[in-house]
């Protein structure tokens, strides 16, 4: 093709592309929004498997709908999205969910479930420690991020050794196992773990295990939450009632596994006794 | 200037044990905290293009900047002339060098002097000559843990085989067999050298084992035509490879346990700390605390081999077949 103008053409070609440009932004932009989503943040683990995450569940979500999936690795950026008001579902920890309520409303609709238990409890084990009050100058292993760690720590050893907490190393670990393991291997002095990551130590090192004791324990505590932001606009019911029942295909339930649960269950099918811990209304 | 230093020409004078300890208490106890937050740290890293590198670069930056007066960074590829190294090292007089790979590591010895050095992602650091002022970070999980998420993420692989040359990995296999021992694995062992090539025995070894462990041995792993060779003998014979590099991955790993790099910077951070603050260091080289696996279940389905489903919230990837 010849044109009588070229020089104008060769002039306008960027303008025409960057316009070009924008509104192909735009449109990705109105298709994201339109596009409900899964959010998810879990401080109380530090394995990296955001990529696995995205991948697995954004495979499985879209064959139910228009529907994704957008793990976060900061929760600063976690809580901005949430803060915006982004339609969609929030997969959070119990800890994260009872912090962040305070200032940004959600509504928990559903909690996770492993192993037919709803809570956990996180315990702190040690080798060559007899007592807590050994604890200054310790490094403590322990999954998740350093806020929720020491939050951890600080609920264990209450206010009578309140004081020791300045003086504790922590050691952010992938995982419970890590933190246990770097205990027998006196990397960590002591570790910060759930129960069960115990009773798994137990089968797959039982020397190991048998050479830690239990020094101090926190409170129960819910898996993950799945939460919706309040004010609620119902729209989100049906992406809730695709994660609700994950557990009943294969690929869904291979999800959960990565998330470390089997199921959930609806929090309004919870005794009143439980939900009161979540502080709901 | 750190506070030891400092306070130590009054040590001298003050020969009166109340009136020292009354100083030590009034005086130096403040100063301590406020060098260590002035500490001033070099980070010599190898290749700043080299992800890894970066990462534990970035863990040990997090850890250590609230506790840094200032964090200087220096990389070796970029510069190009390690003599700037030096000059750094003189007009900067660091309280601490962080080396960040196994010529940094060199580079940091050969110009910090009498300055502590630590180190990490440094491949074998034992071939290395180590001065009383160095520290750091091994590469390699620790054979306990190793085996340990082996048994966890396959728990019906009781029966472990490894192939090795005696003149490079025996003592390992010795705690190997103490591990596994332990653990409530067998170890079915197959050592090869220049008499006894991998050829003749691949076979017969795979077909009393469950699971082939792959080391990290030079006798073993002499070529990539081994390396194909030990994939091809493992696919035909139905039996998955388990071993410590993602690098694997490509012939057919179905199983990477593999130190986890973030981790590694943040226990380099600790023992900075603690290297500044003059605490008693127990180990002077510690081992990586974190775990990074990666799962491949597309090769496991293919050799009809089941993996622990309660594993997977452990595994950072996951290869599925698509």
């Amino acid at each position: 093709m010849t044109s009588k103008h070229p020089g104008i053409l060769r002039r306008w070609r960027p303008r025409v592309a960057a316009v070009l440009s924008v509104l192909a932004l735009i449109t990705s932009i109105v298709t994201a929004a339109t596009t409900e989503t899964v959010f998810f943040y879990n401080p109380e683990s530090s394995v990296d498997n955001f990529a696995a995450l995205k991948a697995e569940f954004d495979d499985y979500l879209s064959a139910q709908g228009a529907y994704s999936f957008q793990p976060f690795s900061e929760r600063g950026a976690f809580e901005t999205m949430l803060a915006d008001k982004a339609q969609g579902v929030y997969l959070l920890s119990s800890w994260h969910y009872t912090q962040l309520n305070a200032k940004t409303p959600l509504e928990a609709r559903l909690v996770g479930v492993a192993k037919g238990e709803l809570q956990q409890r996180k315990i702190l084990s040690s080798k060559d420690l007899g007592s807590v009050s050994a604890l200054p100058g310790a490094t403590i292993a322990g999954a998740g991020s350093e806020d929720y760690l020491r939050s951890q720590l600080q609920q264990m050893l209450g206010a009578e050794y309140a004081a020791l907490l300045p003086k504790i190393k922590l050691l952010s670990v992938p995982k419970d196992l890590d933190a246990l393991m770097a205990v027998g291997f006196g990397v960590a002095t002591a570790a910060i773990s759930s129960e069960s990551s115990l009773a798994k130590l137990a089968v797959i090192n039982p020397k190991q295990h048998a050479q830690l004791k239990t020094l101090a324990s926190g409170e129960k505590s819910f898996f993950l939450i799945a939460a919706v932001a309040k004010p609620q606009q119902g729209a989100e019911m049906p992406l809730l009632k695709v994660i609700e029942t994950m557990q009943q295909q294969p690929a869904g339930g291979k999800n959960l596994k990565m998330l470390g649960l089997d199921g959930w269950k609806r929090i309004d099918t919870l005794d009143a006794s439980l939900t009161k811990q979540l502080r709901l209304p | 200037m750190p506070y030891p230093i400092l306070c130590r020409p009054l040590l001298n004078v003050m020969t009166q044990p109340l009136a020292l300890w009354l100083f030590l208490a009034v005086f130096c106890g403040p100063i301590a905290s406020t060098a260590q937050a002035q500490a001033k740290i070099l980070i010599v890293n190898s290749d700043n293009t080299v992800q890894k590198y970066q990462q534990v670069k970035d863990a040990f930056k997090v850890q250590m900047t609230p506790h840094a007066g200032r964090i200087i960074d220096f990389d070796v590829q970029q510069a190009g002339q390690p003599e700037l190294l030096e000059k750094l090292i003189k007009d900067e007089s660091p309280d601490l060098i962080y080396s960040i790979g196994s010529q940094a590591y060199q580079l940091a010895t050969q110009f910090g002097g009498s300055k502590p050095v630590l180190f990490s992602s440094v491949i074998n650091w034992q071939r290395f000559q180590r001065g009383g002022n160095s520290y750091g970070v091994a590469n390699e999980l620790s054979l306990s843990q190793e085996l340990s998420l082996l048994r966890y993420v396959l728990p019906n692989l009781q029966r472990i085989g490894v192939i090795y040359d005696p003149h490079f990995s025996a003592e390992r296999i010795a705690d190997a067999r103490n591990q596994c021992r332990e653990l409530g694995l067998t170890l079915v062992e197959q050592t090869i050298d220049e008499d006894h090539p991998l050829e003749q025995h691949l076979d017969g070894l795979l077909d009393k084992i469950d699971v082939l462990w792959l080391i990290a041995d030079p006798g073993v792993l002499a070529d990539r035509a081994t390396v194909e060779k030990i994939f091809t003998g493992s696919s035909e014979h139905q039996k998955p490879v388990y071993t410590y590099s993602d690098v694997f991955m490509n012939y057919g790993a179905s199983l990477v346990v593999a130190a986890d790099t973030p981790t590694m910077g943040r226990q380099a951070a600790n023992m900075a700390l603690a290297i500044l603050q003059r605490e008693p260091i127990k180990e002077t080289v510690q081992t990586p605390a974190g775990s990074h696996i990666t799962l491949n279940a597309c090769q496991l389905g293919k050799l009809k081999k089941d993996y622990n489903a309660d594993a997977l919230d452990a595994v950072n990837q996951l290869l599925e077949c698509h």
